[in-house]
């Protein structure tokens, strides 16, 4: 991957995921990065290069100003932009679409998601803990609507798109009726199998130890003695913030 | 004739006589006995220097008295206030070739001394007919008062002497009517501060009668001898003497009279002003000139007064540089001093650059140096402007309108500038380079909206693409 793309895949990244993770919102997402577009990714300079990823920094910072006395919140590290990646990579091994005839394409993802965060370690400071958190605050959020219509003749499901216009015409005529359902993050991959189902969630919660502050929200248990003392108190006060409207608890430093 | 009193003695034979605490004889009166009318002048200017009369001669009582023989004499009656007092007055009667007596009102007896210091009695009382009764140790005289003298008309009869020009600036000028006006339009133009009265006068007709209270020593010798005007110097409260003479008599002593002036000429009798209506100087000055203003036109200066504006060479170095002009081929050069001292203020013409250095600052040195002459005017050093001017006659002359810097150059020439195009050199220096605003605009308007609650992030089955997991763990 040459620089260029590299820095467009990761505009793409930041602007389909990072930033409806800060902000909510539809997330779009691309063709799997993999490890070599991680570490593409990795290796660019961490500063914004226009407007879309200065927002996202910007809300960064905010975050960061509400968990502890600064002004910035750390510049992402190069783990901070391979949890991005694989988190992408992740919510695209949920892709429906994705699935091949062949073979087995989110089992393949899966794998090789596994494989790279087991490469991760946890944050190491408390940089790297708040870098994270302000980053991936927005995953316990990750929703996906599906659609299941059942007409006269047969049923359809539809995971994360809605259902074609043409099958929900004459609804009385053809007896059309449609089931709406929520899907959290844990269970994103619960359509593609049981074992696809099991090998997401364990891929969430490896995600999760790595982002301490987001693990409660995903009912993932995690070891707060090893954040130290103000580690802890991040913790606790990301904690304190979930369920508000999470960087409101600081001033706007720009207004 | 008299007995010296003697301590704890009993009784005297003067009536009116006493004895105080101490023993000392006297009486409630003193009379001061002089043999002739110039003596008692000469005590009345001596007792004038120990104060004011109602001080020194309380309840005076002036008279000439005349003898049963015919001799004439004058005395001076007062209310002995204090034996003190009265051993004042004695010195000053012994010093004029008075005598002092004391007593009550007919029997006087001689006041004491160093050979009696309790005083004097009579030995035996006269029996003359007479008003007054004097017991000296040498005779005993009896006087009848032959007329009362009025002391304030006694001394200003007097006739004044010569004496040196007063300290004082403050006059009084008696002009003639036909001088009033002129003597007013004078004062007014050098802005002397004056009020003006018209006074009616005996034996002399209507005077305008000027008070100014400080007037310039020039107009001091020019007013001595002004002829129709006469000058005065105050002298005492109500007093004023001709100038350059002396009174015998401190006026100051005389009493007060409020509302009353009285002027002593240097040769004639004393002249009393009653109640003068002194009048502000610029009110009259301001009617006058303003009617002459209306009927007048300006003129241009003739051109015989005026002088060409030159610069002539100066001998002796200035240090006050202000400001310099650099040719344009030592620009570059000025740009680095001025880089190295960014200080004053630049215009940059076609052929150089004007420096004007701040208060206190020195010009940078390159090009022609130059001093401020004027308010807004340069000129090089090394020359004086001619004629020497003030600054604010020198601006006057070239006509400068206000806000503007103009330089005399060395060759005669002037080159004049708004002073608003000297900027700060500092300002001029800094040149930055071309720059665009990075969307401003978008970036403020996002960031100002506040994140709101949290949402969920919803995830969209989006096309992958063809392949999508070709080379997904190539490194």
């Amino acid at each position: 991957m040459t620089p260029a793309d590299a820095i467009a895949r990761r505009r793409e990244l930041v602007v389909g995921l990072l930033l409806p993770l800060s902000r909510g919102g539809p997330a779009k997402l691309g063709r799997p990065l993999g490890r070599g577009g991680a570490e593409a990714l990795a290796v660019l300079d961490a500063k914004p290069v226009d407007l879309d990823e200065q927002r996202f920094f910007h809300d960064r910072d905010r975050r960061a100003a509400a968990l502890l006395p600064v002004d910035a919140a750390p510049l992402p590290s190069p783990d901070e932009w391979r949890l991005a990646a694989i988190l992408h990579d992740l919510l695209q091994a949920s892709n429906p679409r994705l699935g091949w005839a062949f073979g087995d394409r989110t089992g393949e993802l899966l794998q090789s998601v596994a494989a790279r965060l087991a490469e991760i370690p946890p944050p190491a400071t408390l940089g790297e803990l708040v870098g994270r958190h302000v980053t991936f605050v927005g995953v316990p959020r990750l929703v996906r609507f599906d659609v299941d219509v059942r007409y006269w003749i047969g049923e359809r499901s539809y995971r994360g798109e809605a259902p074609p216009a043409r099958l929900l015409a004459w609804p009385k005529l053809r007896r059309v009726q449609q089931s709406k359902s929520r899907i959290g993050a844990e269970g994103l991959c619960d359509h593609a199998g049981q074992s696809a189902g099991i090998a997401f969630r364990a891929a969430l919660a490896e995600l999760a130890r790595r982002v301490p502050t987001v693990a409660p929200a995903l009912g993932v248990d995690v070891d707060v003695r090893a954040l130290g003392a103000r580690g802890r108190r991040v913790f606790a006060r990301a904690q304190a913030l979930a369920d508000s409207a999470l960087g409101l608890a600081a001033p706007d430093p720009l207004r | 004739m008299l007995v010296r009193v003697v301590l704890h003695q009993a009784r005297l034979l003067v009536p009116g006589l006493s004895l105080d605490e101490k023993g000392v004889a006297g009486g409630p009166r003193v009379a001061v006995l002089f043999a002739s009318i110039d003596r008692l002048v000469a005590f009345l200017a001596a007792a004038s220097q120990e104060g004011s009369f109602e001080d020194v001669l309380p309840s005076r009582d002036v008279a000439e008295l005349v003898s049963p023989a015919g001799t004439r004499a004058a005395v001076v009656f007062a209310d002995a206030a204090a034996r003190l007092h009265a051993d004042v007055l004695k010195s000053l009667a012994t010093l004029v070739g008075g005598h002092a007596f004391t007593g009550a009102s007919r029997h006087f007896v001689e006041l004491r001394d160093a050979s009696a210091p309790y005083g004097f009695d009579a030995k035996e009382l006269s029996q003359a007919p007479t008003e007054h009764v004097f017991y000296h140790r040498t005779y005993t005289q009896g006087f009848d008062r032959a007329r009362t003298l009025d002391l304030e008309r006694l001394v200003l009869s007097l006739v004044p002497g010569l004496g040196r020009t007063a300290d004082s600036r403050a006059r009084l000028l008696l002009a003639q009517p036909g001088l009033g006006p002129v003597v007013t339009g004078y004062l007014a133009r050098s802005g002397v501060r004056a009020e003006v009265a018209s006074v009616e006068l005996p034996d002399l007709g209507p005077r305008v009668l000027f008070r100014v209270e400080e007037l310039p020593p020039r107009m001091t010798r020019l007013f001595a001898g002004l002829p129709g005007v006469e000058s005065f110097v105050p002298d005492g409260e109500g007093f004023a003497i001709a100038e350059a003479h002396r009174h015998p008599v401190r006026l100051a002593a005389l009493p007060r009279a409020p509302g009353r002036l009285v002027l002593v000429r240097a040769d004639g009798p004393a002249i009393v002003v009653q109640d003068p209506t002194f009048v502000d100087l610029d009110a009259l000055a301001r009617v006058r000139l303003g009617a002459e203003a209306r009927t007048g036109r300006a003129l241009p200066p003739p051109d015989v007064l005026s002088l060409p504006l030159v610069l002539v060479p100066r001998t002796t170095p200035r240090r006050d540089v202000a400001a310099c002009f650099v040719p344009k081929a030592e620009l570059p050069l000025l740009r680095r001093v001025l880089y190295a001292k960014p200080t004053g203020r630049i215009a940059v013409l076609a052929d150089g650059a004007f420096v004007v250095s701040g208060e206190g600052e020195g010009a940078a040195p390159l090009g022609t140096a130059f001093y401020r002459a004027g308010h807004g005017l340069f000129a090089p050093i090394g020359f004086d402007v001619a004629p020497q001017l003030s600054p604010e006659a020198l601006d006057r002359a070239l006509r400068l309108p206000p806000g503007t810097e103009t330089f005399l150059m060395p060759d005669g020439t002037a080159v004049a500038c708004a002073a608003d195009d000297l900027v700060p050199v500092e300002r001029a220096l800094a040149r930055g380079p071309a720059w665009a605003a990075l969307a401003p605009a978008g970036l403020d308007w996002e960031l100002d909206a506040p994140l709101g609650a949290p949402e969920d992030v919803e995830v969209r089955a989006d096309d992958p693409g063809v392949f999508p997991l070709r080379g997904l763990d190539r490194p």
